[in-house]
């Protein structure tokens, strides 16, 4: 139970076995079973990865990075994934798709690799793969409409594009594309450009402004299928992006400054757009493009790994919580007046809203702190513009659960919830309450990450 | 039992009414047991406070702070952002004591009081209840700014809920949405103070302590000088004052918000924002002083037309959260230990008073609430012989004594906040008590329910008590104070030590 790679192989054994499970039981896929069968079977490697996480272990492989930084992302990419999994479960019963299952499988398993790379071909693949099963797990559920689809495909293939370009150009300079021969090259003109044609990429993948383009659409989605975009299409760019700035990207120093100005780009229209958002699905989207650049601007301030972390943390369990909580239907979703009818649905909701918001005693007013904390060491300009960020933050979000709240009766009530989404529910609240309360074990973990190897 | 070695009594006012938060969600399905559980704990509270009161050394005489600050007891060490970092504190000291102690029971007061409420949603106002009592006393003892905005901000949270959480029928959002966005705002001017001066300072440590020896970003006062002006609150910022202890709160709510958030900002500002700000401290004064004395006589002014009893009763308080700015600003002993004297005493009448008020209803009246109103009014405003007068008193004359000193004669033109002050007091008198006569020739048609009318019985008393005998609150407070404003001179970092380590001066050791 100690290898590095354990929980790996055991999600690459699982993808198989509902792969083959799926091949064999094709005109019997009635009820929940594969979906269960992935929950289950996420378990595994969650386990393993969280007994594993903090004991520094090394994987001795030259592509691959198995340091502390990648196991925490791993242990939160493998939550997100349990929790959509359980989501998956508690689903309305309906023709039980086990391909649905595999693709998230896949997608997960994309988003470990490119995490853990340590070369730029292998970085390419992992986001490819990611977004591809992602884009086959929309396409085969539902009814996606044209517009999003287009742009979300356009945006794909052009970040695809551009990163491919900026890997040729590194790849002129030195014909070696792996991270610690780039660290190694003199910053010039080739290489300048290749690193902002990286940047851009990820950026476009991470959907960052002003690249957020193709996700305006996608909120017409169900909201299950918006946070599993965001959580394992966004969350692994971002992660790439704090990689490549600190090794293999370190010797180009404006390229952190250009991520503060981005990400605050990103935080300032996210939270204007919001200010104005009585739309929760749209929310969602706006509480992503809003908590990524919070989370690029901690990358750029360079001052521990734990704020983009916690960020990022934040925003998938507030996400995943209200994809649970919460029936999205396709017409417009406010959740006002839900505490009348739904106290406890109310009130999970707001939890995870308000952890969004940044305010105690929730795990988002640990993030704020660290990031506010790194950015007033960095630049005081900097600090007072994110601070009046924050505070919108704040506005908006509190304001989103006030309307939960203090809104009249809802015409029509919520349908009842499955007993697996209650459980992704609870579990999600329970962990912004309880590391909001308590956050040093949490804090502490993933400020000892280093990206580094 | 000495003082310095009982630290988990600290850990435990904290902890108790946390875990009776829990215990009592766990309970909601048995109100009987829920309720009598409440209770036990709640008292439980009090006597928690009751040894911490009895193991307090008054006055510190053999311990020394650095710089101006007040003289931490019974510390004890938290690692709770981060383990790596050095510990947030937890202390008692003489300026949160009083404050604890009213905290506990204003905390079984609210709870006795919820009974008025109905049994709908009891048991979340009760969970809500001990969640204020907990998230209160983190913020009173904290010595870290960080933990403070965090506790602060939970209390602004949960007292909104239990606001909300009314009864069914009458409007609720606008007392909770009132309350919530000045009290978050308030919590966000404290957090972002705490992380610009630990910026500016170590970078680690956003212990008060380890501030006070650097230099504050100005930036940092001007957002702690806003937090305690929401607070207070002063006009134009007093809208959580009129409307959060209004129509539609439930009446544990507004007990707790009557009662504590006052002195919570009085007391929070004195032991964690003026050590901060003495670099500013001129500036910061004269804001005080003329925007309270402006604000006292706005409120009084608008207080003496409302013909609503409630609206009268509310503007009432802001006025006398203006003679607390005023006291504040006054950069003396005797001034500012008295508005800490004067917010400390209010505590009890305003949240008693402002509960009646909200009961009463508009038909109903006879001699004994027309007694009642009149007793409570004489308590709320300080009347000699009240608590409230112990702290007025000094207010008055130490303001104004200290602003003749500065310009050369006690009537001089800066010294118009300090008459302000006392025009106001003398007028609250009779805005208030003119009512009374009113509310005797009504018919009286229902009877007050019991828990209202013992929150009546126990502030009154408190308020004899402590106008009797005011020496032992005025000793806790006065010394810290003074320290505070004495300005010590702020040693460098190289000579900075903990206080367990203070070296104990030996004369045979001198150069």
């Amino acid at each position: 139970m100690s290898h590095p790679l354990l929980p790996e192989v055991l999600l690459l054994l699982l993808i198989f076995v509902l792969a083959a499970l799926d091949a064999w039981m094709w005109p019997r896929r009635q009820g929940r079973g594969f979906a269960h069968a992935g929950f289950i079977g996420l378990l595994l490697p969650l386990t393993a990865a969280l007994a594993m996480w903090g004991t520094r272990a090394a994987s001795g492989l030259p592509w691959l990075a198995i340091d502390p930084y990648y196991e925490t992302w791993r242990v939160l990419l493998l939550t997100i994934g349990v929790l959509m999994a359980a989501l998956d479960a508690g689903r309305r019963p309906e023709a039980d798709d086990g391909a649905e299952t595999t693709l998230l499988l896949i997608a997960v398993g994309g988003g470990l690799v490119c995490i853990a790379s340590r070369h730029l071909l292998l970085t390419y693949a992992g986001l490819e793969i990611t977004a591809l099963a992602l884009l086959a797990r929309s396409v085969r559920q539902g009814h996606m409409p044209l517009p999003p689809l287009s742009r979300w495909l356009t945006a794909h293939a052009l970040g695809a594009a551009l990163l491919l370009i900026g890997i040729a150009l590194f790849a002129l300079g030195s014909g070696d594309v792996s991270y610690d021969a780039l660290r190694r090259q003199e910053p010039g003109p080739t290489t300048t450009a290749g690193g902002i044609l990286l940047a851009i990429a990820v950026c476009l993948r991470a959907g960052v402004a002003p690249f957020h383009g193709w996700l305006a659409p996608l909120t017409r989605r169900p909201g299950q299928e918006l946070t599993l975009i965001l959580g394992l299409g966004v969350v692994p760019a971002v992660a790439v992006m704090a990689r490549l700035i600190a090794d293999p990207l370190i010797g180009f120093t404006t390229l952190p400054k250009l991520l503060i100005i981005v990400g605050l780009l990103g935080a300032t229209l996210g939270n204007l757009l919001g200010l104005v958002q009585r739309d929760l699905r749209r929310l969602l989207a706006f509480a992503l493009i809003i908590h990524t650049g919070y989370a690029l601007m901690a990358i750029g301030a360079t001052g521990g790994p734990d704020a983009h972390l916690l960020h990022l943390t934040v925003a998938a369990l507030a996400l995943v919580g209200l994809a649970a909580a919460t029936e999205f239907r396709a017409e417009q979703i406010t959740a006002a007046g839900l505490a009348a009818r739904r106290p406890v649905l109310a009130a999970a909701v707001c939890v995870c809203l308000l952890s969004l918001a940044g305010v105690p005693p929730l795990l988002g007013f640990a993030a704020r702190t660290r990031l506010l904390s790194n950015l007033a060491e960095f630049d005081e300009g900097v600090f007072v513009i994110a601070a009046v960020n924050v505070a919108l933050t704040a506005w908006v979000f509190v304001a989103a659960s006030g309307r939960v709240l203090f809104a009249p009766r809802a015409p029509q009530p919520p349908p009842p919830a499955r007993p697996e989404r209650t459980a992704v529910l609870v579990l999600a609240a329970g962990v912004l309450v309880l590391s909001g309360l308590w956050p040093a074990a949490l804090v502490d973990l993933m400020a000892a990450c280093d990206i580094v190897p | 039992m000495s003082g310095l070695d009982t630290p988990a009594l600290v850990i435990a006012v904290i902890g108790l009414p946390a875990v009776a938060a829990l215990l009592t969600l766990l309970t909601s399905a048995w109100p009987t047991v829920r309720r009598w559980m409440g209770v036990l704990l709640a008292l439980g509270q009090v006597v928690l406070v009751l040894g911490v009161v009895s193991v307090f050394d008054t006055p510190p005489s053999e311990r020394a702070a650095a710089g101006p600050l007040t003289i931490a007891q019974l510390e004890t060490a938290l690692p709770w952002m981060s383990t790596v970092e050095p510990p947030t504190r937890l202390a008692v000291d003489g300026l949160n004591l009083y404050a604890l102690l009213l905290l506990s029971v204003i905390s079984l007061l609210a709870l006795l009081t919820d009974l008025v409420d109905g049994p709908s949603r009891a048991g979340l106002r009760q969970t809500g209840i001990f969640g204020v009592s907990a998230a209160a006393a983190g913020f009173l003892l904290s010595r870290d700014l960080v933990l403070a905005a965090a506790c602060h901000g939970t209390t602004a949270l949960v007292l909104a809920l239990v606001i909300h959480m009314g009864a069914d029928a009458r409007p609720r959002r606008p007392a909770a949405l009132s309350f919530l966005v000045p009290g978050l705002l308030a919590s966000g001017c404290l957090w972002m103070a705490a992380i610009w001066c630990r910026s500016a300072s170590d970078g680690l440590s956003a212990s008060v302590d380890a501030l006070v020896i650097n230099v504050i970003p100005s930036g940092a006062v001007v957002l702690l000088t806003l937090f305690l002006i929401l607070h207070l609150p002063l006009v134009p910022l007093h809208r959580w004052q009129t409307h959060s202890c209004g129509e539609g709160a439930a009446y544990s709510g507004i007990l707790l918000t009557g009662g504590l958030w006052t002195i919570l900002g009085v007391s929070g500002w004195l032991r964690l924002g003026l050590p901060l700000s003495v670099d500013l401290f001129d500036d910061v004064a004269a804001l005080l002083r003329i925007w309270g004395g402006l604000s006292a006589l706005i409120a009084v002014a608008v207080a003496a037309i409302q013909r609503d009893l409630g609206d009268r009763l509310r503007w009432a308080c802001v006025g006398l959260a203006g003679l607390v700015a005023v006291g504040l600003g006054s950069v003396d002993l005797a001034a500012t230990s008295g508005a800490l004297l004067l917010c400390a005493a209010l505590g009890l009448p305003r949240a008693s008073t402002l509960c009646l008020v909200c009961w009463l209803p508009a038909e109903t009246g006879g001699r004994g609430l027309a007694l009642w109103w009149g007793v409570s009014v004489l308590a709320l405003t300080a009347v000699a012989g009240f608590g409230g007068f112990a702290g007025l008193l000094p207010l008055l004359t130490g303001g104004s004594h200290a602003i003749g000193s500065v310009v050369g004669s006690p009537v001089g033109p800066t010294a118009w906040p300090v008459w302000a002050c006392l025009l106001a007091s003398v007028a609250l008198v009779g805005v208030l008590l003119a009512p009374v006569s009113g509310i005797a020739h009504r018919e009286q048609t229902t009877t007050m329910p019991w828990p209202l009318r013992l929150g009546l019985i126990v502030a009154v008393g408190v308020a004899l008590a402590t106008g009797w005998q005011p020496a032992p609150v005025a000793d806790w407070v006065v010394s810290d104070v003074k320290r505070i404003l004495a300005d010590a001179p702020l040693p460098t970092e190289a000579t900075h030590q903990p206080m367990d380590e203070q070296p104990v001066d030996d004369p045979e050791d001198a150069p």
